[in-house]
């Protein structure tokens, strides 16, 4: 991969990992199972996807980069996908409510009526399955965005490195862009969403902008750093 | 969004250091550290005391930042500060002139700035001189993986290739010890110099933990000389800690927990 089109790789990577913040459905409210969404907060749930999906992709180095795409964001989406699960097993079986959105009247998926499961004086629990879908789809984004600045990062600094350290430090790198990408999407979200159904998926152009010019700074100066100084 | 200030807390009497103030000293210290290292490596102890400011500058702007009511938790914005300040100090690594270790801290305040002027003006987060604050955050951040990055080196411009292990240890154990000194305070009773107390304590630990890692990768003597000075560092900011706990609380009763 040429350096130039690497750069852009951080940037194009770093801008999907933001973006992807706003599919998954948490909310640190969520662990009383008064809202909608896993119980973490959008950073840490992002980020963990994220790390899972680097590792996955890190795998994958030598395979090239499609395959390498592919592998970081099913890992990320398992990850996600098997997190949903288990809180919803936490939610129907030790809780004792049912998975429900406290925005949407019926499940734009299963056709569900959403009302009648509500416990009166909350916003949701559990992840029902609109938020699943978005959830995974939002770990399929940010684990492409992830291993693509992954390999972008790596393609910048192997060449001055042996392999196994540009691997590593590429990764810690990566995890970096992927935590103040992260960040950024939560402030926007005041710490809970529901997924791409929820009213505040609407500010996703904030995001975008705003991981765009982050991107753009952290990626010239890696760039800067490793090939023009 | 929820930047309701709380208000600088007035509650400090008459204590409260500037989160600037304490920035300009950890720069300064910080620096000298740095210079110390690269000139007396032996005199790595001296080092090892003037990076605990850059903590404490750090802890600061976590606080000012947090006691406006985020949208996300102190861990987030801790974190966002440490990903910032530790990827800038990794990629200075790689720039080939004399004294790299400082253009990464340069390079921290500068991303940490543009990072809180997208936070201030698109997502409009109406946290005032957030942008300092993080860029605060991400240099302080930076200054600490520095030093570290090269002690653990040997050399302040470059990197052993074996070190790479430590790295990820690096990022996390900086951001901790800068989120969790106001995580860990925050309450009705929190104020600064008692934060600060306990940041300058878990920048001891912090410093005691690389201790036990350099001995992988520098001669003993650096070894014992970062972990003696750490480990009493821990017990003094420790005691002075908890003096301070023991001042301001109401009563202290023994549960018989632990």
């Amino acid at each position: 991969m040429d350096p130039i089109i690497a750069l852009f790789g951080i940037i194009i990577g770093g801008t999907l990992v933001g973006v992807c913040v706003h599919f998954i459905p948490c909310s640190a409210v969520g662990a009383m199972a008064a809202t909608t969404g896993i119980a973490t907060g959008p950073t840490m749930l992002a980020a963990g996807a994220g790390m899972m999906g680097l590792m996955a992709a890190a795998y994958n180095l030598d395979n090239g980069l499609a395959l390498m795409l592919a592998s970081g964001a099913i890992a990320s989406m398992l990850m996600i996908a098997l997190t949903s699960v288990v809180a919803n097993i936490t939610y129907a079986f030790g809780v004792g409510v049912a998975p429900t959105s406290g925005q949407s009247e019926y499940d734009r998926f299963t056709g569900f009526e959403q009302k009648q499961c509500l416990t009166p004086g909350t916003d949701g629990h559990g992840i029902p399955t609109q938020s699943f879908i978005s959830g995974v789809i939002g770990a399929a984004i940010g684990g492409i965005g992830g291993a693509l600045v992954f390999y972008s990062v790596y393609t910048l600094i192997s060449p001055s490195i042996p392999s196994s350290t540009a691997v590593a430090i590429a990764g810690i790198i990566a995890v970096g862009i992927y935590i103040i990408n992260g960040v950024l999407p939560a402030y926007t979200l005041v710490g809970k969403t529901e997924g791409m159904t929820d009213e505040k998926f609407k500010t996703t152009p904030k995001t975008f902008y705003s991981c765009l010019i982050m991107s753009t700074v952290s990626g010239i100066f890696v760039y800067a750093a490793s090939v023009v100084i | 969004m929820s930047a309701q200030p709380t208000g600088q807390p007035a509650a400090n009497n008459g204590k409260y250091t500037t989160t600037y103030t304490l920035f300009l000293i950890a720069i300064v210290c910080s620096t000298v550290a740095l210079m110390i290292f690269n000139a007396v490596p032996h005199a790595v102890f001296l080092s090892i005391i003037l990076i605990w400011p850059a903590f404490a500058s750090g802890a600061s702007a976590v606080k000012d930042i947090s006691s406006y009511g985020i949208g996300t938790g102190v861990a987030s914005i801790g974190m966002l500060g440490a990903g910032v300040g530790t990827i800038s100090a990794f990629s200075s690594i790689f720039i080939d002139i004399p004294f790299s270790a400082f253009i990464g801290i340069i390079a921290a305040f500068v991303i940490g700035f543009v990072t809180g002027l997208c936070a201030n003006k698109i997502i409009k987060m109406k946290i005032p001189r957030m942008e300092l604050k993080i860029a605060i955050m991400s240099a302080s951040a930076a200054m600490i993986a520095t030093l570290f990055v090269s002690i653990f080196s040997n050399n302040i411009d470059m990197l052993l290739t074996d070190v790479y292990i430590v790295l990820p240890l690096i990022f996390i154990a900086t951001a901790l010890a800068i989120i969790h000194p106001y995580n860990g305070s925050m309450g009705a009773g929190e104020n600064q110099p008692r934060t600060l107390k306990l940041a300058f304590a878990e920048a001891s630990l912090t410093t005691l933990l690389f201790g036990l890692i350099s001995l992988a990768y520098t001669d003993t003597i650096t070894s014992i000389e970062i972990l003696l000075v750490s480990g009493l560092g821990f017990v003094i900011f420790t005691t002075i800690f908890l003096r301070a706990i023991n001042a301001e609380i109401y009563k202290l009763e023994w549960s018989g927990v632990v």
